[in-house]
């Protein structure tokens, strides 16, 4: 089990890494709304990355050794990343800037506990997971309805988005319940936690050639 | 007290175990009923691109049956009316030769010459009015129409008209091509509507706006379309206008164009 583990742990970090330079590339060549899905690789990318730096004691964050600083800043840019990607692609509507100020106060009400008591940061809390999923949650469920009856958008991204922040929802949600249970449960829970997310990064994938292939066809049908 | 709680805390991560599968499915299901659904959009996308092409290629077909018969017209005009009336005075002017002719027979051929020479100038007027009426070249769209509307309105045939398209933003293909259209439209009412009203109106809004009515007998819009009709369709899309056609039987015709008003 502990090997499958560690396969999908490699293969996401590949995954990261491809996508990281997909995206990069489509958004120098001009393709802005994907910027959102780099800056949420990005933030991705730097948080697997300062763990490892943390957990091989080569960096500590404020004199301690915990990545709990990391998964905040995580929650939150992830937040900020998809939301503004959601607030791009659904249609365009009056009230726009209401959506920018509710971003702006769910962004508040997550920062306020850490706010308060900046302690809080060095220490697992799923307070702004239980404040930014449900909110990401809805906005997927709602463009996935405006998928419906429009052909263009981003299917694939959405899809992946759900599926993720649905699974890291219930995650979140039982972690408090995690005390004697048995451990072929926890595993199996750890690989439900990361197959959404191997899904997710192949479905970003899959968008980004699908733009690419977009790309293509028309410089060769003109010839 | 513990047995219990391991129990409920064992339960409710199975709980939430079966909620991430049921996602997992959820989003893969989508994830196929979404590839499907752009299969099925490429398809129609490909379906539409086939029809555009064979309208494309019906108006080209059009274009070139038109331009046939109108070679054919032009051919039998030159060689019926015009060849043939020179021909007889030719024939005429040979014979002024003839030293032996009195002077009622010369006086008689050169009747016959006058008159030939008349009809062929005539002829050679009308035939270049056709393609290409001069009035058309001299004042424009709303003079040369409002010649053609005097041409055909009579007591049987009550035409009203009137035109404020400004014509110095047209080209005289445009204005041509609009000509066209018209005259084909007339032509139309003449030959099969059996009407005794026309009414043509060319108005200039935040479009250029053509709109003809007659109140003939009409047709059956599922009628096959003919080749006066392909012939205004595809004058239309050189125009890059629009064409509404309202009627039915023994309701007249409405025929509403819609140009832009700043054509390229």
């Amino acid at each position: 089990m502990n090997e499958i583990y560690d396969i999908l742990i490699i293969c996401y970090y590949t995954l990261i890494a491809i996508n990281l330079v997909c995206y990069a590339v489509a958004v120098a060549g001009g393709y802005r709304i994907f910027k959102y899905v780099l800056i949420y690789l990005i933030t991705a990318a730097s948080t697997e990355v300062f763990s490892k730096l943390i957990s091989k004691d080569v960096i500590l964050f404020l004199g301690e050794k915990t990545n709990a600083p990391f998964y905040f800043f995580f929650i939150v840019l992830q937040f900020i990343a998809f939301s503004l990607f959601y607030k791009n692609v659904l249609p365009k509507r009056r009230f726009s800037y209401l959506l920018n100020a509710f971003i702006i106060v769910i962004l508040f009400i997550t920062a306020l506990p850490y706010l308060i008591d900046y302690k809080l940061l060095m220490t697992f809390t799923p307070w702004a997971a239980f404040i930014t999923l449900p909110i990401l949650l809805l906005m997927s469920t709602v463009y996935f309805i405006d998928l419906l009856k429009n052909r263009y958008g981003y299917p694939f991204i959405n899809i992946g988005i759900f599926l993720m922040i649905g699974c890291s929802l219930i995650n979140f949600v039982t972690f408090p319940f995690q005390a004697g249970i048995e451990v072929h449960i926890n595993k199996l829970k750890l690989l439900l936690h990361i197959l959404p997310l191997l899904s997710l990064h192949i479905l970003l994938l899959y968008e980004c050639l699908l733009y690419f292939k977009s790309q293509i066809q028309p410089s060769t049908m003109s010839r | 007290m513990f047995t219990i709680l391991q129990i409920s805390n064992t339960t409710i991560n199975y709980v939430a175990i079966g909620l991430m599968i049921f996602i997992i499915l959820f989003s893969v299901g989508m994830v196929i009923f979404f590839l499907l659904s752009r299969k099925r959009i490429t398809k129609a996308d490909l379906e539409v691109r086939d029809t555009r092409i064979k309208a494309q290629e019906d108006v080209i077909e059009a274009t070139l049956l038109t331009q046939e018969k109108e070679r054919h017209r032009i051919a039998r005009e030159l060689h019926d009316e015009i060849s043939a009336k020179l021909n007889v005075i030719s024939l005429n002017t040979n014979l002024l030769t003839d030293t032996t002719l009195n002077q009622d027979d010369r006086d008689l051929l050169l009747d016959r010459i006058q008159n030939a020479t008349a009809k062929t100038l005539e002829n050679a007027r009308r035939l270049a009015h056709d393609l290409l009426p001069p009035v058309l070249e001299r004042f424009g769209l709303c003079q040369a129409l409002t010649e053609l509307v005097d041409s055909i309105h009579n007591d049987k045939l009550k035409i009203k008209f009137d035109c404020d398209w400004d014509e110095s933003v047209l080209t005289s293909d445009q204005q041509l091509h609009t000509y066209r259209i018209v005259q084909e439209l007339f032509n139309n009412s003449l030959k099969y509507s059996q009407a005794n009203q026309i009414h043509l109106s060319l108005t200039t809004s935040d479009v250029r706006r053509m709109v003809y009515r007659d109140n003939g007998i009409g047709f059956q819009e599922t009628t096959g379309i003919g080749l006066g009709t392909s012939n205004i369709n595809s004058r239309v899309s050189i125009l890059h206008g629009s064409m509404v056609l309202e009627t039915s039987i023994n309701q007249g015709v409405l025929y509403t164009f819609e140009f832009p008003t700043n054509p390229k």
